[in-house]
């Protein structure tokens, strides 16, 4: 029965995502072809969608896969250094009054004012975008991850110390499960900073990927292409974030929902 | 002096004993005393109730049993061991239930023993799930997550994991305060009957005189200024006790007795008024 009732709150969820997608285009096409919008900056949808199906022909795909690509290395590289650091800095408060403000100092950078100085020191390789990517990524997960492993239940954690677990079996079969809701919201939220930071990361002499796509569409006045770039981003982003929902859920099944 | 029930103690069980017991926490330009000069014992196989107002240090002297705090005047025994720490072998039911929400009802009750300080193998493990799965009513519930169990029995997935390690004393923190009144005898009840099974050392903290005469061999009652032991009352009732027993005049007796003994320790209200009119 429970299963049932969630599997069709999950549908017409879905069904009231889209529905509220497709009043989003409608306006869009509302603006476009009443032309209220100064300029000539509004394409209208179809016009957009056409110059996608061109721009297929000319290899759009290997943007998007290249900048996905750049996406999922900064998130795993960024979130998983974040990890340990997270764990060390919960659970030692001397180390997190210590690293603390100055998280949320490098936390609070924009990445693209880092561009320069990142080119400066990396060059302009494929390593300089993406260790951006990381540096946007480590942060955004490390103040998630500190606050929620903080946030433990203490008395589970006297639980299992009465229960005879030694300090390793603490963590491993304590912390660490207790953990994992917050691991998957830093993942979750390097994601989005991440895909937010991809098209300053190819700033950096990119040659291929959307965001040299976007700016290449840019430099030629294509604005149709320029739409298709920008709405390939925020798919990408809308569909990595739905498949870590997923595993999320999944793995997290045996957690209370607050609402 | 108590009324000892037919049932054999479990072997393992040993006793407790509070000697001189005082705790006082330090605050700037302040000292803090919680407890002072607490004595009453826990012999091995008994059933020890406390009751006390709120703030009298009832789960204070507790979590000195358990090892989570240190006395500062006195000490806690269990057998010929001063307790200085945690240890498997005092087992403890919070309040709060502490189960764990990512492991189901059997793997919660298996959770002490695949933990290196009692690990027992595979079949074994099972053996043990399977009695306390039993005994605790949650036959069916084996491979439910907590959040799909009410309160009253998420408590009784604490119990069987807390008894499951075969520890030497149970310490119990109120473990039946955040029930309602029916799901709490029924809790009680259940209690009782595993204990007239498996006779284990229990110290058990409650706010409810009732409730600790139901259970208890032994009945300590605290006051508050100065915080400490007020009266230690044998329960001399037979066991096995049943819902009727609640009833039984001696019951009563002994409970009008226990609630003038705790309310006369409480602060009356015009004392506090007084107290605090001469503080302005």
């Amino acid at each position: 029965m429970p299963r049932l009732v969630s599997a069709r709150a999950v549908s017409g969820r879905a069904g009231l995502g889209l529905l509220g997608a497709l009043l989003a285009v409608g306006a869009w096409q509302l603006v476009a072809v009443t032309g209220i919008a100064p300029g000539a900056g509004v394409s209208p949808p179809l016009d957009v969608l056409r110059a996608a199906g061109s721009m297929l022909g000319e290899g759009v795909l290997v943007d998007l896969r290249i900048t996905v690509s750049r996406v999922a290395i900064g998130v795993a590289v960024g979130a998983l250094a974040a990890l340990p650091v997270g764990f060390l800095l919960a659970w030692y408060p001397t180390l997190r009054a210590m690293f603390e403000p100055l998280v949320n100092f490098f936390r609070a950078l924009p990445p693209i004012s880092l561009v320069p100085l990142v080119i400066v020191i990396l060059g302009i390789g494929e390593g300089a975008r993406i260790s951006i990517l990381v540096y946007a990524s480590f942060f955004a997960a490390l103040v998630v991850l500190f606050e929620g492993i903080g946030g433990i239940d203490p008395t589970l954690v006297r639980a299992a110390r009465v229960l005879g677990a030694n300090g390793w079996e603490l963590f491993t079969r304590t912390v660490v499960p207790a953990s994992l809701p917050h691991a998957f919201t830093a993942l979750r939220v390097a994601l989005g900073v991440s895909w937010a930071t991809v098209v300053a990361a190819e700033l950096v002499a990119a040659q291929r990927g959307l965001g040299a796509a976007i700016q290449e569409a840019g430099t030629f006045y294509n604005i149709d292409e320029m739409y298709v770039g920008i709405a390939l981003i925020g798919l990408s982003a809308l569909v990595m974030d739905l498949g870590l929902k997923l595993v999320q859920t999944w793995l997290t099944r045996w957690q209370e929902k607050t609402a | 002096m108590t009324v000892t029930s037919p049932t054999p103690v479990v072997a393992t069980s040993l006793p407790v004993s509070f000697d001189r017991v005082g705790m006082a926490f330090r605050r700037p330009g302040d000292r803090l005393q919680v407890l002072e000069d607490c004595s009453f014992e826990v012999p091995a196989g008994e059933f020890v109730s406390v009751v006390g107002p709120s703030g009298c240090g009832k789960t204070t002297l507790l979590n000195m049993a358990a090892g989570f705090l240190q006395p500062t005047a006195g000490a806690v025994r269990v057998g010929d061991e001063t307790v200085s720490g945690p240890h498997p072998s005092r087992g403890v039911v919070f309040q709060e239930y502490a189960v764990f929400p990512w492991l189901t009802v059997a793997r919660n009750i298996e959770f002490g023993l695949k933990l290196r300080a009692n690990r027992r193998g595979r079949s074994e493990r099972a053996a043990i799930v399977d009695h306390y799965v039993e005994l605790m009513g949650l036959r069916g519930f084996e491979s439910a997550y907590p959040k799909e169990l009410s309160g009253g029995m998420r408590q009784r997935v604490a119990i069987a994991r807390a008894y499951a390690t075969d520890p030497r004393v149970l310490l119990m923190d109120e473990p039946f305060a955040a029930l309602d009144a029916q799901t709490r005898t029924f809790m009680q009840e259940l209690l009782h009957a595993t204990q007239q099974r498996e006779r284990r050392t229990v110290l058990f903290i409650t706010h409810s005189v009732e409730e600790a005469i139901f259970l208890s061999h032994r009945v300590v009652v605290m006051g508050t200024r100065p915080a400490g032991v007020r009266e230690v009352v044998d329960v001399d009732i037979p066991f096995p006790r049943h819902a009727d027993t609640r009833l039984d005049p001696e019951f009563i007796d002994l409970r009008r007795h226990l609630e003038h003994v705790l309310h006369d320790s409480t602060p009356h209200q015009s004392d506090l008024a007084h107290h605090s009119r001469r503080n302005s």
